[in-house]
C-alpha cells in the first residue's frame, strides 16, 4: 500500500529494530532512530547554519527580509520573474529599518507563508500594496478607484478580510475571518476579479 | 577537505565573494554535518564532525548561496533555477577563488544534490497513491485501512560509474507549500569520495559526470504523471 | 480656545493622526493611495487612538497642521516615508457611534509633556475590521505624507 493521505497529523512509521539482523543491523538502527527523532540526514546547503540571534532592529528586519525571499523562492516556479522582480521591492520597501515602527514586531514567517499561498491560489494579474500590523501580520492590499480590499495574512492559512466595493453608485461593505481555502467563495458576490485581473471585462 | 582552512584565509573568500556575486554576507556562522555510509561495505565514510565556524553569503534575492567553512565549500541555487550553463558557471568562478587563496592538497568528497519537489493536487479523498507519481516508494502492510500520513525512505546505490554512488531520499513536505496539495520531496545526491582530482579540468568534468548520473537517476524515479506536472 | 485636560474637543474641530509607512495603502509599485484600517487599530494595552487637535495650534488650517506634524517629529519617531492623517471630531464620532450606541466615544484632550495639543479618542470598540476601514476611508480621509512638510 502506498496511499497517502494528506493531514495536519504527521504520525512517523514505526521501524521495528528488533527485526535487524547482520553486521549492518547496529549502524542501520542507530540511522533509523536518528530519523525518528525527526533529524533529516545532511540538510540542504541554505539550511545547514544557525543564524545569530541579533538585538538590532536593521540585523532582525535583515533577517526577516532574507527569510521572506527564501520562502518566495519555494513557490518562485509559480510566479512569473516580473511578479517576483516586482514583489522583492516591495518587500524591500516594506521591511525597512529607517521606516519601520520600533514596536512593530518583524513579520513572521507564519504570516508571509499564508500571504504566499493566498498569492498562488487567487494568481492575481496584479500585485497588492503591502501593509502590516504591530503584531508582524502582513497585510495585501487592493484598490481599484473607490473599491478597495484588503486582507490581512494571518499563520496557519486564516485571512482576515475587508471590502468596500461600489455597485451602481451604492457602497457596499463587508468583512470576515475565514480559512484561505473559503477566501474565493467569500469574495465572489463582490467580483473579486475587478482587483485581480489586468482587464477584468475580458474574463 | 582534508586540510582545515584558516579563518583568515576564509575571510579573504567570504570577502571576494562578497564583492562580486553575495552581497549579503553572514559571518560565524556554524555549520553541522551528518553521517555518510559506503553502501560498497557498510562503514561510515565521514565521521561526524565537530561544528564548523565559516561564513554563509548570499545574493540579495537569497538565490544564489555560497557556504564556506574550514573544510567545506558548498554553492546552491533556489528557485527559479537558470539552468545547469549559468549554474555551472557559479561553481568554476567560487572555486576559482578558493584555489587562489588555499593551498588544495586533498578533496575526500564532491558531489551535487538535486532536491525536488513535486506538488500534487489532492483528490476529494485528500489522498494520493505515491505509485502513481514515483518509482521509489514505502510499501507498508496493509492493517487498519487507513492511509499512512508521513513517511522517510532512502536508499544509498551505487551507480554505473563506480566513482559515483547515489543517496537518494524521499519524504513528505510537511506542511503543503500549496493549498489543497500533497508535496513529496525527491532529494538527489550523487557523491564521489575516491580519486577525487585537484585539476580544475578534472574536476570540473567530473561534476558534468555527476550531472548526467543524476538526470539518469531523476528520470528512473519519476513516472509519466509527475512529468506532466512538471511540465 | 482653551481647554482642560479630558475636556472633549469640539465637534468642529480637526484632529491628526501619525501614520507609519506600514499603515499607508500603497499600489504594486508603492505609490501611496490612501490609508490602510490598521492605522487606527489599538495595540495591546491601549485604550484610545492617539492623535493631536489641529485647532491647538494658531493659524489657518495649512500653518497649523505644519505645526501639528513638527510637534509630532519632536515626540515621536517620524519616518521620512510616513503621512498624517486628518479628521473632523464630529465625522469621527458619528462613524464610532454609529454601531456602538451602548459605549459613548469622545474624543477628549489629553496634553502629556511633550505635545500639549495631544487627545485621546476613547473607548475605542475592539479591532472592528470593518469599522477601521470606514475610518480610513470616509473619516480620516485627508491624507498629508511627512515628505511634503518642510
Amino acid at each position: 500500500m502506498s496511499t497517502i493521505a494528506a493531514t495536519q497529523n504527521i504520525s512517523f512509521p514505526g521501524f521495528d529494530n528488533r527485526s535487524s539482523t547482520g553486521s549492518g543491523s547496529e549502524e542501520i538502527s542507530n540511522l533509523f532512530n536518528k530519523a525518528r527523532k525527526g533529524l533529516r540526514l545532511v540538510r540542504p546547503a541554505h539550511q545547514q547554519y544557525q543564524p545569530q540571534v541579533s538585538e538590532t532592529l536593521e540585523d532582525r528586519l535583515d533577517h526577516t527580509k532574507a527569510l521572506c525571499k527564501r520562502k518566495t523562492a519555494e513557490v518562485a516556479m509559480y510566479l512569473s520573474e516580473d511578479f517576483r522582480k516586482g514583489f522583492f521591492l516591495q518587500i524591500d520597501n516594506l521591511i525597512d529599518a529607517e521606516n519601520w515602527e520600533e514596536d512593530d514586531k518583524p513579520i513572521t514567517e507564519a504570516s508571509f507563508t499564508t500571504l504566499l499561498r493566498m498569492l498562488i491560489l487567487i494568481n492575481p494579474d496584479l500585485r497588492p500594496g503591502l501593509g502590516s500590523t504591530s503584531q508582524g501580520n502582513i497585510i495585501a492590499a487592493w484598490t481599484k478607484d473607490k473599491d478597495q480590499l484588503t486582507i490581512e495574512c494571518l499563520p496557519e492559512d486564516k485571512v482576515r478580510w475587508v471590502l468596500s466595493r461600489q455597485f451602481s453608485g451604492i457602497r457596499e461593505s463587508a468583512a470576515g475571518e475565514i480559512l484561505l481555502t473559503r477566501l474565493l467563495a467569500a469574495l465572489t458576490p463582490y467580483s473579486p476579479g475587478n482587483w485581480f485581473d489586468n482587464d477584468p471585462q475580458e474574463k | 577537505m582534508n586540510n582545515i582552512v584558516d579563518q583568515d584565509a576564509l575571510k579573504k573568500i567570504a570577502g571576494k565573494l562578497n564583492k562580486n556575486y553575495y552581497p549579503d554576507k553572514k559571518e560565524n556562522i556554524e555549520i553541522n554535518f551528518s553521517l555518510a555510509f559506503n553502501p560498497k561495505d557498510g562503514k561510515q565514510e565521514s565521521s561526524v564532525q565537530p561544528k564548523q565556524t565559516g561564513y554563509r553569503l548570499a545574493s540579495v534575492d537569497q538565490t544564489e548561496i555560497a557556504i564556506i567553512a574550514p573544510q567545506v565549500l558548498t554553492i546552491a541555487r533556489l528557485a527559479p533555477y537558470p539552468g545547469w550553463d549559468k549554474f555551472y558557471e557559479r561553481m568554476a568562478f567560487v572555486w576559482k577563488i578558493w584555489k587562489r587563496i588555499v593551498k588544495v592538497q586533498d578533496i575526500n568528497r564532491i558531489g551535487i544534490r538535486y532536491i525536488n519537489r513535486i506538488d500534487i493536487p489532492v483528490n476529494e479523498f485528500k489522498n494520493i497513491n505515491i505509485m502513481d507519481y514515483l518509482n521509489f516508494y514505502p510499501n507498508a502492510p496493509v492493517f487498519s485501512g487507513f492511509p499512512m500520513t508521513d513517511y522517510l525512505i532512502q536508499v544509498t546505490i551505487p551507480t554505473p560509474n563506480p566513482l559515483w554512488i547515489a543517496n537518494i531520499t524521499s519524504f513528505i513536505h510537511q506542511p503543503p507549500v500549496l493549498v489543497d496539495t500533497i508535496s513529496l520531496v525527491l532529494d538527489i545526491d550523487i557523491y564521489n569520495t575516491e580519486k577525487v582530482p585537484l585539476d580544475d579540468k578534472g574536476l570540473m568534468s567530473r561534476l558534468e559526470e555527476a550531472r548526467e548520473l543524476k538526470n539518469l537517476v531523476f528520470k528512473q524515479c519519476i513516472t509519466s504523471k509527475t512529468e506532466e506536472l512538471f511540465n | 480656545m482653551t481647554l482642560k485636560k479630558n475636556d472633549v474637543i469640539p465637534n468642529d474641530n480637526h484632529v491628526m493622526r501619525y501614520v507609519p509607512w506600514n499603515r499607508l495603502r500603497k499600489d504594486e509599485n508603492d505609490n501611496v493611495i490612501g490609508i490602510l484600517g490598521e492605522a487606527f487599530a489599538l495595540r495591546d494595552g491601549e485604550e484610545g487612538i492617539s492623535s493631536t487637535w489641529l485647532e491647538y495650534f494658531p493659524g489657518n488650517q495649512v500653518s497649523q497642521i505644519t505645526q501639528a506634524v513638527h510637534k509630532n517629529r519632536k515626540c515621536l519617531k517620524v519616518t521620512p516615508k510616513s503621512g498624517f492623517a486628518i479628521g473632523k471630531v464630529e465625522d469621527i464620532l458619528s462613524e464610532c457611534n454609529k454601531n456602538y450606541k451602548s459605549k459613548k466615544i469622545r474624543v477628549v484632550y489629553m496634553p502629556n509633556n511633550c505635545n500639549k495639543a495631544h487627545i485621546e479618542i476613547k473607548p475605542m470598540p475592539c479591532n472592528d475590521a470593518l469599522l477601521l476601514e470606514l475610518l480610513a476611508l470616509d473619516v480620516w480621509s485627508q491624507l498629508i505624507l511627512n515628505r511634503d512638510i518642510p
